[in-house]
């Protein structure tokens, strides 16, 4: 295990720091583009097990993919990336889609594609697009709001509004696919594993973002998607899901900023808000200063009572250091309140221990780890 | 008197502006492209592959100097008005998710002025001293 994690971050990122400053490899005279990412991190609680991170120490944070983007001809790409995490069984694609440019305002996309929603929707796997080892939790942990891909039809394209504005949209359909876990449903059955994770399978589903892109940098964006679910848990058939955000984003040479809201119902069952704001700032020596705050809060129906598992609270500050853009070491402390996606921990082989771990309200996380992608 | 002097050295600041903005980097296409002038926008968009398409037909093929050349910088904050760093941030996250993939990469003028020159469509930008042999200069316009 700890060979995996000093292979995933000395060896690979090595490669990272001499290859020429480009964003992948090109083949086949351009039309064949491959681009490798991944990290590796260790991660230590000091009760909770949380994120990447239990009470022991957890070293199996490893995780490689290949992306390859082929222009089949001045109309059609093929699209595809695959991905291996040393905490999941095999090779798991992450998208696979075949693309028609109609014009520069019109794209057709057919397969299964990231999902277009908020900031991170479509990047969540890149590591060095962002300050933190990972996104934020409330939004794209098992929260039940943004997918991890859907599997239909797209369209997507760009107008420029003037000089210096522009709008960029995604219209899609087809099955989306979101993450939960059974925090929540632990409320009425605590002896459930907290550490199972549902995969929602949202069908009928439609959605769109809008971009706006503003002079100096700035970029608004607007999200949602609704759909009809498969039973899962103690949800029934059909239950109709709908969410929605609203996200702001400026990327500087030395400051990024980064702010989102989101709002999701599932049908006479649950509402979820949740929110982040995170900041970092780059240092000309390749010193990046970090922090991000950003809770979750949600309501079961007919639920009165109250319960952590039901909010999530975070406030985290990193410390990274950019050896170029595309290889970054990264180290953080997180400070958690709520049950949410911290939970007391549990065998791994899932069997129920008697008497049921007792979670703690509060909970820190530690984590050193490296990203990288060439 | 001196507002007077004050006058004159803002008149002759003033008349000496046209010479400080000329552009330190000459932008090049391949002859058979129509186009004889864009505006720094138009160029923003060719080479982010915003637009893939000339306005008389065909397709774009943008050309980059590499990024450690200084050409390349200030290419990027003449026409996209941002560092070449946030532009190698802007395709990453274009390749990341499955959007497009940058344009092709050469290192140096000669480089790029060969390119031009044997790539139907093609458009780049050298170094405003490079000499540029069978290839057209686009007018820069703002």
């Amino acid at each position: 295990m700890i060979r995996r994690f000093l292979f995933t971050t000395l060896f690979i990122p090595a490669i990272a720091l001499v290859a020429p400053p480009a964003a992948a490899f090109e083949l086949a005279d351009g039309r064949l583009n491959v681009g490798l990412t991944g990290g590796a991190a260790y991660a230590r609680t000091d009760h909770n097990t949380f994120a990447r991170g239990d009470k022991e120490g957890q070293y199996d944070n490893t995780s490689l993919a290949v992306a390859i983007i082929g222009h089949v001809s001045d109309q059609l790409s093929v699209v595809g990336r695959f991905d291996i995490e040393s905490q999941e069984d095999g090779a798991e694609i992450d998208w696979a889609f075949a693309e028609w440019k109609v014009n520069d305002a019109l794209r057709l996309r057919a397969g299964m594609g990231k999902h277009a929603f908020g900031n991170y929707g479509e990047i969540l796997e890149e590591g060095t697009l962002r300050p933190f080892f990972d996104v934020p939790h409330s939004m794209y942990g098992p929260a039940n709001i943004a997918g991890e891909g859907y599997t239909g039809l797209g369209l997507t394209g760009f107008f420029r509004l003037g000089e210096r504005w522009g709008l960029s949209y995604d219209l899609y359909g087809g099955e989306l696919d979101v993450e939960t876990s059974n925090a929540l449903a632990r409320i009425a059955a605590p002896a459930l594993n907290p550490a199972e994770r549902f995969v929602i399978e949202t069908r009928d589903m439609i959605g769109a973002r809008l971009g706006l892109e503003m002079p100096g940098g700035l970029v608004a964006r607007l999200s949602g998607y609704t759909g009809v679910e498969e039973e899962y848990g103690t949800v029934a058939e059909g239950v109709r899901h709908t969410a929605a955000a609203g996200s702001t984003e400026y990327l500087g040479e030395s400051l990024t900023f980064r702010a989102e809201y989101a709002y999701m119902i599932e049908q006479n069952t649950e509402t979820t808000r949740a929110a982040y704001v995170e900041a970092a700032w780059l240092f000309g020596s390749g010193l990046q200063l970090a922090g991000r705050v950003e809770g979750s809060w949600s309501k079961i129906d007919g639920f009165t009572g109250s319960s952590p598992n039901l909010r999530h609270r975070e406030a985290a500050v990193g410390l990274n250091y950019w050896f170029s853009p595309e290889f970054v070491l990264k180290a953080s402390y997180h400070l958690v309140d709520g049950n949410r996606f911290a939970f007391a921990p549990f065998p791994e082989d899932g069997t129920v221990p008697s008497p049921i771990p007792e979670a703690r309200e509060t909970t820190q996380l530690y984590l050193v780890g490296a990203q990288f992608s060439l | 008197m001196r507002i007077v002097k004050l006058a004159a050295a803002l008149l002759s600041l003033a008349l000496a502006t046209p010479a400080l903005a000329e552009e330190p980097f000459k932008v090049i296409a391949n002859p058979e492209v129509s186009t004889d002038a864009l505006s720094r926008s138009q160029l923003s968009d060719l080479f982010l592959k915003r637009t893939t398409t000339w306005p008389g037909g065909g397709k774009v093929v943008p050309v980059n100097l590499s990024e450690d050349s200084r050409t390349y910088e200030v290419f990027c904050q003449s026409v996209h008005g941002k560092p070449g760093s946030l532009i190698h941030t802007f395709w990453k996250r274009v390749a990341a998710s499955g959007r497009d993939t940058p344009p092709a990469v050469r290192h140096s003028d000669e480089d790029v002025v060969a390119f031009v020159r044997s790539t139907r469509g093609a458009i780049g930008y050298v170094s405003a001293a490079a000499p540029t042999p069978g290839v057209k200069v686009i007018r820069v316009g703002n």
